[in-house]
């Protein structure tokens, strides 16, 4: 019951505080280009910079062949930004999300307001500024031909990646005011996390005695309903099952953890 | 005890019942992980708060002084809601907006404009109600040239006039104001008190804690004082600051005679203090029914905490309705300046008084040497003039009646 109305409440806050989080959001979004020439280029510019570098690496040099059946493409950079995107947001989200509390400690200590705010923004803002670069993103599959019905699970898949990272931050943010130590390895934490998730290779190339430690990754499922739904256009319902209580477990976890450990924020920042 | 039954009955705007805030303190950071892990403890408790109880009813403001690290901070965090207590709770009935730190939350990249739209959000308006307000909170923080440039351009002084200016916007039920008063040139110092005043006139709740004496006199009707962490004394403000100002001299003088004092005044900002106005007879009883033409006393006492300080004194009697009828000052009489130092008192005899029947109260007031600046203002309790004679107006003016034209007539 009194968990119901915490997780109630993550639904209602934003609502109820549309204009904090409103000016949260804009302060995220502008304030990162506000100063800077480029603005918003950056935002393309990183995923075009790490796709330059990747079809090098492993179009060019290594000679990776996918093979179309498996994979829908027989593009790398197709099927790579496919992976690539999503990836990208939900790392943004969790390297920033150390210092979601920890860099406002002035703000928490000195004003009453909906500390939920402050993952939910973490979450939404990344998305958002990848979410340009994987609108164009769609818009080039569409010009190649590869729109499919499919695509309407598209939204869901989505929601649920949000959902899981939401979750993630939650538990990483609130952690991190505890143990400050967690902010100096979550860079390595997220690079050897991407090369264990099938964003530059697909599943099938795994060796079978290693592959049971590619399913074991949560963002294996993630990455594999946005490569299906987009190239495939297809959708297992298994992986959307599996994803979803992912997604819920992990969402109920962090707001419990975020319940118990919220009061003593202000006392430890 | 009678007032104790009284205050559960009434409305309070705060009720804060048996507040106490203790903290882990942890050797090193490791052990907090640790004490989690283990759940076996590894940290000693210091308790920055212990049983603090108090109501404030709505309209009535309270003022929170004690020396640095009493726990007033500690206190004030507590009653905003951004810390909760370890045991003890507080009941706030009305909207709240507290000023423990301005600017809180400015972005230095944006505009001052753009600002004031999240730092009001963040103290609860709606994008509608900052619209309205925006030209207001422009104007009063007087930075109409520089609104638009981003606020890292800003000196402090200009970062805090702005915050203030949001903060007090929010037209809160309940203000609750930490020390951030005392920066900001004079000119602002003085609108921020005019403000203060304002919304204390208008029957909200304030709460604010300061150093500065002159301050919590001027706003609040009822003191706390806080010594570490407890409430050392709580009632009326000119019995709990007299309390305090004479606590702290008694630290002074210890440490003076070389005796070991546990606290010490530094964050007190000098200042003298006219703790009472009083009108009293001849033979200095206090009196509150004056006879036309008797020899009344204007009596009041002051208090120089810290270092002597050289001053004026003026006094002056009014209307109930503020008219002024007759003033006067150790200056303009053309007396040396006063040396203020500890307890004082200091007399305006008036041989005859020649008032008109009527209600009037007498009005202190303590300036610097140059009498440019006023330290203290206080007002005495109104007192009555029985008039002798049935005349129209405030004062007795000498005459007499004549008819000239009628005893040519008679003779």
């Amino acid at each position: 019951m009194n968990l119901f109305r915490q997780i109630k409440r993550w639904i209602e806050v934003p609502f109820r505080f549309r204009t904090l989080f409103q000016g949260f959001l804009n302060n995220e979004i502008r304030g990162r280009f506000a100063g800077s020439v480029g603005g918003f280029v950056w935002s393309l510019l990183t995923p075009l910079a790490n796709l330059f570098i990747y079809i090098f690496v492993f179009s060019a040099v290594l000679d990776i062949r996918l093979k179309p059946m498996e994979t829908g493409t027989d593009s790398f950079a197709v099927f790579f930004l496919a992976g690539m995107l999503p990836w990208l947001a939900f790392s943004e989200a969790l390297s920033t999300s150390t210092d979601l509390f920890l860099g406002r400690a002035n703000l928490i200590t000195k004003v009453a307001f909906p500390l939920e705010l402050l993952p939910l923004t973490g979450v939404i803002v990344p998305f958002f500024l990848n979410g340009l670069g994987f609108l164009m993103y769609l818009g080039y599959l569409v010009f190649e031909g590869y729109a499919h019905y499919c695509w309407v699970w598209l939204p869901v898949v989505i929601g649920l990646h949000m959902i899981f990272t939401l979750g993630l931050i939650i538990f990483i943010s609130s952690l991190s005011v505890f143990l400050r130590d967690i902010k100096h390895f979550i860079g390595v934490v997220i690079s050897l996390w991407f090369f264990l998730t099938p964003i530059i290779y697909t599943v099938n190339m795994v060796p079978e005695k290693y592959r049971w430690l590619i399913t074991l990754n949560p963002m294996y499922p993630f990455i594999e309903l946005y490569h299906q739904v987009l190239l495939l256009g297809s959708l297992s319902w298994s992986l959307l099952g599996y994803s979803s209580a992912l997604s819920a477990v992990l969402f109920i976890g962090g707001v419990v953890f975020f319940e118990r450990s919220k009061y003593a924020f202000a006392d430890v920042l | 005890m009678d007032s104790v039954k009284d205050r559960t009955e009434i409305l309070t705007a705060i009720d804060a019942q048996h507040l106490t805030k203790a903290y882990r303190v942890y050797r090193k950071p490791f052990d907090r992980l640790r004490e989690a892990v283990t759940r076996r403890s590894c940290h000693e408790r210091f308790e920055a708060l212990s049983d603090v109880s108090f109501q404030v009813a709505p309209g009535d403001s309270l003022g929170i002084i004690g020396e640095n690290g009493a726990g007033k901070s500690t206190l004030l965090k507590i009653l905003a809601g951004t810390v909760r207590p370890t045991s003890g709770k507080v009941e706030r009935r009305g909207r709240v907006s507290a000023l423990l730190e301005l600017g809180s939350g400015f972005h230095p990249e944006f505009s001052g404009r753009e600002n004031i739209y999240l730092n009001a959000a963040l103290l609860g308006l709606s994008e509608r109600e900052v619209k309205e307000r925006e030209s207001d909170i422009i104007s009063f923080s007087g930075l109409e040239d520089v609104i638009d440039r981003p606020v890292k351009t800003y000196s402090s002084g200009m970062y805090m006039r702005l915050g203030f200016a949001i903060a007090t916007s929010v037209d809160p039920e309940i203000l609750i104001v930490d020390e951030a008063l005392s920066v900001g040139d004079q000119r602002f110092q003085q609108k921020c008190v005019e403000r203060m005043v304002g919304f204390s006139r208008s029957s909200k709740t304030i709460i604010v804690c300061s150093h500065s004496m002159y301050l919590i006199n001027e706003l609040c009707a009822k003191t706390l004082w806080l010594c570490n962490g407890r409430v050392r004394s709580y009632g009326m403000t000119a019995a709990v600051i007299s309390e305090y100002l004479a606590y702290l001299e008694g630290c002074i003088q210890d440490e003076g005679t070389g005796a070991v004092s546990g606290s010490s005044a530094d964050g007190f900002v000098p200042e003298i203090l006219i703790e009472d106005v009083q009108i009293t007879d001849a033979e200095r009883k206090p009196i509150v029914n004056l006879e036309q033409f008797q020899t009344a006393v204007v009596q009041i006492r002051t208090r120089c905490s810290g270092f002597p300080l050289r001053g004026h004194v003026s006094i002056g009697f009014e209307l109930a309705d503020g008219r002024q009828i007759f003033g006067t000052t150790t200056k303009i009489s053309g007396l040396d300046f006063v040396e203020f130092a500890g307890e004082q008192f200091i007399e305006l005899v008036i041989a005859s008084i020649p008032i008109l029947g009527g209600e009037y109260r007498a009005k202190a007031m303590v300036g610097d040497e140059h009498a440019l600046r006023k330290i203290d203002e206080r007002y005495s309790a109104s007192f009555v003039v029985r008039g002798k004679h049935p005349e129209i107006g405030i004062v007795w003016i000498d005459h007499q009646w004549r008819f000239p034209d009628e005893s040519e007539a008679g003779c």
